[in-house]
């Protein structure tokens, strides 16, 4: 058994340990600040700017003045209760990014099982699936627009099949559809990679025993590697989950030079993009951070219930 | 005793046809995936080389011929991309340099930050010590959205907004490096500390030329995930470090500032220029970077 430098036993606070301790908290001195200052004050501040209304007035040393309100809440409630209002859109359009990487997960567990099976060029697969996971986002997006757009690779392949490729950015009812396609096309990178590291470590003698047992490779796959890494499989889903609300797509990237209007567009938002872009605006903050605060409230429950149905579902496979 | 023997022959026959019954069944399968698999790595690759063709065309011949190949290569534009490719008054040098700083400091500030913690959570008994790993593990569960307003209000109070002070930000101690090098400080054995402590050495010291060392690769395989992260990042360099526009912030400010008359094969050079030290990265610590990527601590 490792020994540690305090044994567990309740000992006398002695010279030795009070030595232990002083190097123990002087140690974590400066991360600790650090955390006190990034992490506590920071969602502090968000929920007390959720709660503060700007007066429009200024202070004798120019500083803006603030009071206690739930005016936030109120202006987003109503806000709420249009449905042609940016919140909502925005929400619409976050759940249909969630979506898509809601279904991106049995997608990219299927790629990492026929890549664990070493199908053909599998090693060069893998390498090349991992790519946009490396490669900067302002690289794959600047070419994805030209890819896409009037005279470019795609509209000349729709063009042998004798139809033409509609407007799919400038046009805003297409658009979130066109950066969750390119999301897709990106998005397969460090869940495939966990998915095939869990499972390169399934037993192979099970996996031989299977084989002369004749069983066919969607059993194998059902019965024998599912609930072998289900643990991996359940991480990322709670995962999505706990990324529900900042779900969203390189929107800033696609809303280059001729298309700035994008950033503005209600069809065009999410949620966590909108934050983003308010706080880019630097003004009126605290309508954005009741807004953040909202969507983490209901956000806190939901992770947790979905933690619990899916520790309820584990296999609790061991091995 | 033969009979016995022919029997288990028969047997073992009998379980390699099953073996190769279940591979023929696998077969139609398994062409149809490769298939797809090989149409997706083609659009990939196409995209990568479509970029790389495109920057060293002629601005004519990208508008005459978008899709086809250079006629002539023109290397020169990757020097006027150098020369040219600006955000405000930062050129591509300094872009690089501020990429730089702002992705390998932060990381390695953030990787030893969380070293520290993790060696003294794992290692050390006092008071404090559990309530320190649940608020690791609790701060990781909690889903925030949208703290960019505080955050914004919280660095310009402090200074640090647009200020490369702002890296003080990453020094965070707890996180996913924080569980990856908790786990490997765990399973590290204590003998080499007690053998130090004995020749007299102090806890600090034990740290710094101890135990640090062994966790050298560890560190330096999450400080590669972590500068390609930071390197990628254009969303708070925009928002924060405004004076100073790091490869990837920079490029898209380029795009917006120089509006329509974007020199489209001078911008993509710029573009594969800006992913050349992370391509590289990735060549040489490639196993490195997938193995950090993969030990998220999942079980299965």
């Amino acid at each position: 058994m490792e020994l540690l430098p305090v044994v567990a036993k309740k000992r006398k606070l002695t010279k030795r340990t009070l030595k232990e301790w002083l190097f123990v908290y002087g140690m974590l001195l400066i991360p600790l600040i650090q955390f006190a200052i990034f992490y506590i004050w920071i969602n502090a501040n968000s929920i007390i700017m959720a709660f503060r209304e700007f007066t429009f007035e200024w202070d004798e040393n120019d500083n803006e003045i603030y009071v206690w309100s739930f005016y936030n809440f109120t202006r987003f409630f109503k806000e709420w209760s249009n449905p042609e209002s940016v919140i909502v859109s925005a929400l619409m359009n976050t759940l249909k990014y969630f979506a898509a990487g809601v279904i991106m997960v049995p997608v990219t567990f299927f790629v990492s099982y026929f890549l664990y099976k070493k199908i053909w060029g599998y090693k060069m697969f893998r390498v090349v699936f991992f790519l946009p996971s490396i490669v900067s986002a302002v690289l794959f997006v600047t070419t994805y627009i030209e890819l896409i757009k009037f005279g470019g690779a795609l509209s000349t392949v729709w063009s042998w099949f004798g139809a033409e490729l509609p407007e799919l950015i400038n046009d805003p009812e297409r658009t979130t559809g066109t950066i969750i396609a390119f999301t897709v096309w990106t998005g397969f990178g460090v869940n495939m990679i966990l998915y095939q590291s869990a499972m390169s470590r399934v037993p192979q003698e099970i996996i031989e025993a299977s084989k002369l047992d004749g069983c066919p490779w969607y059993k194998e796959l059902w019965s024998i590697i599912i609930p072998m890494v289900w643990s991996t499989v359940s991480t990322t889903l709670i995962l999505q989950f706990t990324t529900l609300f900042n779900s969203t797509g390189p929107i800033l990237l696609f809303a280059d030079a001729g298309r700035q209007a994008l950033l503005d567009n209600k069809e065009v938002t999410t949620i966590a993009f909108w934050i983003y872009q308010k706080t880019r605006g630097g003004v009126d903050l605290n309508y954005p951070a009741a807004i953040g605060l909202f969507f983490t409230a209901v956000s806190v429950p939901l992770v947790f219930l979905v933690r619990w149905v899916f520790n309820k579902i584990d296999p609790d496979v061991t091995y | 005793m033969q009979t016995a023997v022919t029997q288990n022959s028969a047997t073992v026959e009998n379980e390699n046809k099953k073996a190769k019954k279940f591979d023929k069944s696998y077969l139609p399968v398994k062409i149809i995936v490769f298939v797809l698999f090989a149409l997706y790595a083609f659009t990939l690759f196409y995209a990568m080389l479509w970029a790389i063709g495109t920057s060293l065309k002629t601005q004519e011949e990208y508008y005459e011929n978008i899709n086809g190949l250079p006629e002539q290569w023109k290397f020169i534009n990757y020097v006027t991309a150098f020369k040219s490719v600006k955000a405000g008054e930062n050129g591509m040098i300094t872009m690089f340099i501020n990429s730089l700083w702002y992705a390998c400091g932060g990381s390695i500030l953030g990787v030893l930050t969380s070293a520290v913690v993790a060696y003294v959570v794992s290692k050390y008994k006092f008071p404090g010590r559990g309530f320190l790993y649940g608020l690791a593990l609790v701060t990781m569960m909690i889903p925030i959205v949208g703290s960019f307003p505080s955050q914004y209000r919280v660095y310009n109070m402090l200074h640090i907004l647009d200020n490369p002070m702002i890296l003080v930000t990453k020094m965070a101690g707890f996180g996913f490096n924080f569980i990856v090098l908790y786990s490997f400080f765990k399973t590290l054995s204590w003998t080499y500390a007690e053998a130090a402590f004995i020749d007299g050495a102090s806890h600090l010291r034990v740290f710094l030329r101890v135990m640090l060392p062994m966790s050298l690769p560890v560190m330096g395989s999450l400080f590669l995930v972590a500068t390609i992260g930071a390197w990628n990042n254009y969303m708070e360099p925009i928002l924060f470090l405004q004076s100073y526009p790091t490869l990837t912030s920079g490029l898209y400010i380029f795009q917006l500032e120089t509006s329509r008359n974007v020199d489209y094969p001078v911008l993509f050079a710029g573009l594969i220029v800006s992913v050349v030290p992370v391509i590289l990265m990735f060549v040489f610590f490639q196993n490195t970077i997938m193995e950090s990527m993969s030990v998220g601590g999942i079980k299965g």
